[in-house]
């Protein structure tokens, strides 16, 4: 990697100057809370559905109401809170429709009141996005080279990967097993969760009739186990069986409904098998893959599966198979009408700067635009790349849509997120500007809102004035 | 049905299957954009195609409409031309790709591999792209003659619009794999020596022609002794046909210019056009010559840590005869407008993006006389999508090549 230009230091210092200056004094005037407090209400009466999602499991994780911190609890001095609004012209919300000209408000981090007519707690760092549309921060249910691979120990915060993701939207990724936020310039609150999903190998026949074997032990044990309670409830003398351990477990809470499956499937074969097992033992799966799904929509909806899925990546059809197979564009629609949620990604889930646009993370969006152009509702394609891969990677309760007591994740587009023209003008990750395109160096010369269209013109020629190479004379005339 | 059919070489003037003379055809569309000089759009338009042919645009109502067409009513739907591509390896069969040989193989033919039907060209169709490009691989020096063909077509010879088409020059970047591997300042003075032998050849050819018009052909002499190797070189020097040439970066587009350009005088069509290369906009502008940006549409910026779009900045610099390409397979075929949505992402305008999808990579190609615009007289290869093409939202509804319907999404979605 190339040592990072003098002019980004000075760009990131100014950033953080900025935002030191916009937090404002430390101490918050003592009518602060009060007013916090008072907005809280008024949101909730406006969100109910807010409230039940209130309840954030994260120990360091923001807090929605002016309740005291722990810190404060354990006595020592309390932190002021850190205040951020958004003025936005749009607010898509995923779960409450489109709002107009609202205020997104934001208490360290956490949305703490959506209305208009807000009143601001002095010091809080606006963002004028009135002319602007506001969506929840993008979600990639799984990404390559944007976090590190021990995501708290070998993340670059200022790495280049993670401003391009942040300058398509997206505010958090699934890597691996860990759920990240793309916080910018920190690691705190940089990992979310933890996967909880049970990796279920289908790949080989040898794979398969593994996991159905395993699947079958565990689903023994649960018999006998109730033949035991039984017994005893008989007054028998019974010994309970000796309940499975590693791998086992994982099985038996897949069977008990506590986990939920994760496999690999995309020809109609593939998951006409995935679905069966499920439905024969009782578990539910997120399936990755699901290239063929539109031919087992159905199966898959009765299954209770969840797809993530590229809606343009390509199969041919299977000249050996009497079924309908191949790709469609329609995948997804025909998988959302079976009731399957949907978490779309591009067919590369890496991000970089190879300048082949349109096949990895750097245009999301642009996927759910190809899920709409196959027929899919344009709110149910927004929600496939928000709310619908938080939920199967288990954070919904804090990330994918713009609601009271969720988490402050937002991008801010100049028109629908959908359009092609729509680029990120803003990121904001826990309540902070993550990426400001006209600060940001990556995209500041396109469209630029502050040349408002003037033509950022080419540069001098570079290396030479190659004017004078034409004068060597036509060869052999 | 794949069906495979070697055109026979031997002679090589335009191998044009007979027109369709099908039924007149009437089509009611909410907008055409008829891609003309004038730049017009019609609302509430109108389309009537006769014998293959466009026989009148204009507003409903004030277009004559045969009696008896078959009409298409879409009052929603926008009309434009078939997309063209100037850069394609999917109409043929892809195991043809490069024959490397020696690192230039002047007298191969694409022709020889094209695949009628293919899923592929359905695929692109689709897509709304009707006319395509076919180049050899870029794995040589000179690969040999392009083919400009029709994506429909039930035959090889019904695909063929020209052959050849272009001569497929590739300079630096993959030839350099070659054997060994060569480098740049060998593979410059190995085209340019190769070039010359070709001139050389076409200059013998045109001084015995002269000496049969002005002498008659007694006095002329015998003729001089035909050579497949460099038979096809001659409507290239006569500037009938383009060189294509995959050419990138700032130093290999400056010596195209050069030496394609500037030294040998052929008619240049840029493909790629990519990484640092925009930064001679002016040489381009200057000189008049097509540049058809793709399949990558960024460039990433080290110096400044910026992306830059690159089709928005040859066109911030003024050049005109702007197209994109997808290099497909490396981009699909299909995916030819999503090349423009991304052009447009990066600060590209909408306009400009169709145009360069449309007449000007026709014009680039020689065949702005038949495609390229909805305008009366030409053909009737046209394409009707559910609204602006470049939204990857929406979708192609219709397609015709030579006023034949080819693609019909309400018979099975493609994409």
């Amino acid at each position: 990697m190339r040592p990072t230009p003098p002019r980004r230091r000075v760009g990131a210092a100014l950033g953080a100057a900025r935002l030191l200056e916009a937090a404002g004094p430390l101490h918050a005037p003592s009518g602060a809370h009060a007013r916090a407090a008072g907005l809280c209400v008024l949101a909730l009466g406006v969100f109910v559905a807010g409230a039940a999602s209130a309840q954030s499991s994260r120990p360091a994780g923001p807090r929605p109401s002016g309740a005291p911190s722990e810190k404060a609890a354990k006595g020592e001095e309390e932190k002021a809170p850190r205040w951020f609004a958004v003025h936005a012209g749009w607010a898509h919300t995923v779960t409450q429709g489109v709002l107009r000209e609202v205020t997104i408000l934001a208490r360290d981090g956490a949305i703490a009141a959506i209305g208009s007519d807000l009143d601001l707690p002095e010091g809080t760092e606006v963002l004028d996005a009135r002319r602007y549309h506001v969506y929840p921060g993008l979600v990639a249910f799984d990404s390559a080279g944007i976090v590190g691979t021990s995501p708290e120990d070998s993340t670059d915060v200022y790495g280049l990967n993670l401003s391009l993701a942040l300058s398509a939207g997206i505010t958090t990724v699934g890597a691996g097993g860990t759920v990240c936020k793309l916080t910018y310039g920190t690691l705190e609150g940089h990992v979310l969760g933890r996967s909880n999903l049970v990796r279920l190998d289908l790949s080989s026949s040898a794979s398969r009739k593994r996991v159905r074997e395993a699947l079958e032990g565990a689903r023994a044990y649960l018999r006998r186990l109730r033949a035991a309670e039984r017994a005893k409830a008989r007054g028998e003398k019974a010994q309970a069986p000796k309940a499975p351990r590693g791998k086992g477990a994982s099985y038996l809470a897949l069977l008990r409904g506590e986990r939920r499956a994760f496999l690999r499937a995309s020809t109609q074969r593939e998951l006409r098998f995935a679905a069966e097992l499920a439905l024969r033992y009782g578990f539910s799966a997120v399936v990755d893959g699901a290239v063929e799904g539109w031919t087992v929509a159905p199966l898959l909806g009765r299954a209770g599966f969840a797809a993530v899925l590229s809606p343009r990546a390509r199969r041919r059809p299977d000249e050996r198979s009497n079924r309908p197979s191949g790709w469609s564009i329609e995948n997804a629609a025909r998988l959302h009408a079976a009731g399957v949620p949907l978490a779309l990604l591009p067919r590369s889930r890496g991000i970089g700067t190879g300048g082949l646009a349109g096949r990895d993370l750097f245009t999301l969006a642009l996927e759910a635009a190809f899920a709409v152009r196959g027929g899919l509702p344009e709110e149910a394609a927004l929600e496939a790349i928000t709310l619908g891969p938080a939920r199967m990677l288990g954070v919904a309760d804090q990330i994918g849509s713009l609601e009271v007591g969720k988490d402050c994740d937002l991008v801010v587009v100049p028109r629908d997120l959908l359009h092609y023209e729509s680029l990120p003008e803003w990121t904001v990750v826990n309540g902070r500007v993550a990426y400001d395109k006209e600060r940001d160096t990556l995209l500041r010369a396109v469209r630029s809102r502050a040349l408002n269209g003037e033509n950022l013109d080419l540069p001098p020629l570079w290396p030479r004035p190659p004017g004078s190479s034409t004068q060597e004379g036509p060869a052999g005339e | 049905m794949r069906t495979r059919i070697a055109c026979s070489g031997a002679l090589l003037t335009v191998l044009a299957a007979p027109a369709v003379a099908g039924e007149a055809v009437v089509l009611r569309v909410g907008k055409v954009l008829t891609m003309n000089p004038r730049d017009e759009v019609i609302d509430d338009a109108v389309v009537v195609v006769r014998k293959g042919r466009i026989a009148a645009v204009g507003r409903r109502g004030e277009v004559r409409e045969p009696e008896g067409a078959r009409v298409h009513e879409r009052p929603d739907a926008w009309l434009l031309p078939g997309f063209v591509d100037c850069h394609n390896h999917t109409a043929g069969s892809l195991r043809n790709l490069n024959d490397g040989v020696w690192l230039t193989n002047p007298g191969l033919r694409t022709v020889d591999t094209l695949v009628p039907e293919s899923e592929d060209l359905r695929d692109a169709l689709a897509g709304g792209v009707t006319s395509v490009l076919l180049i050899p691989g870029s794995g040589n020096n000179m690969s040999g003659f392009g083919t400009v063909v029709r994506t429909a077509g039930r035959t090889a010879a019904a695909m063929v619009r020209r052959a050849p088409g272009s001569l497929k020059v590739a300079q630096a970047g993959n030839p350099e794999r070659y054997w060994f591997g060569v480098g740049r300042r060998y593979m410059n003075w190995n085209l340019e020596q190769t070039l010359r032998k070709a001139r050389a050849y076409h200059e013998r050819w045109c001084r015995w022609e002269e000496a049969v018009a002005v002498q008659g052909r007694d006095a002329a002499g015998p003729p001089p002794e035909k050579d497949l190797l460099w038979e096809d070189f001659r409507p290239l020097f006569r500037r009938e046909i383009p060189v294509s040439v995959h050419t990138q970066i700032y130093q290999v587009v400056l010596e195209t210019l050069r030496m394609l350009h500037d030294r040998f005088r052929l008619r240049v069509v840029l493909d790629h056009s990519t990484f640092d290369a925009y930064k001679l906009a002016p040489l381009v502008v200057e000189r008049g010559v097509a540049t058809i940006v793709g399949p990558r549409q960024y460039y990433f910026d080290r110096s400044e840590r910026r992306i830059v779009g690159i089709a928005a900045r040859y066109r911030a610099a003024g050049v005109r005869e702007l197209g994109l390409n997808t290099d497909a397979p490396v981009v699909p075929q299909e995916e030819l407008t999503l090349q423009a949505a991304i052009g447009c992402r990066l600060g590209l305008d909408g306009y400009t993006a169709l145009r360069a999808l449309t007449i000007v990579p026709a014009r680039a190609l020689g065949i702005d006389g038949q495609v390229g615009s909805v305008e009366v007289g030409k053909e009737a290869d046209l394409a009707v999508w559910t609204g602006d093409p470049i939204d990857p939202r929406e979708h192609c509804l219709l397609t015709f090549s030579r006023g034949e319907l080819v693609y019909d999404a309400a018979h099975g979605r493609r994409f």
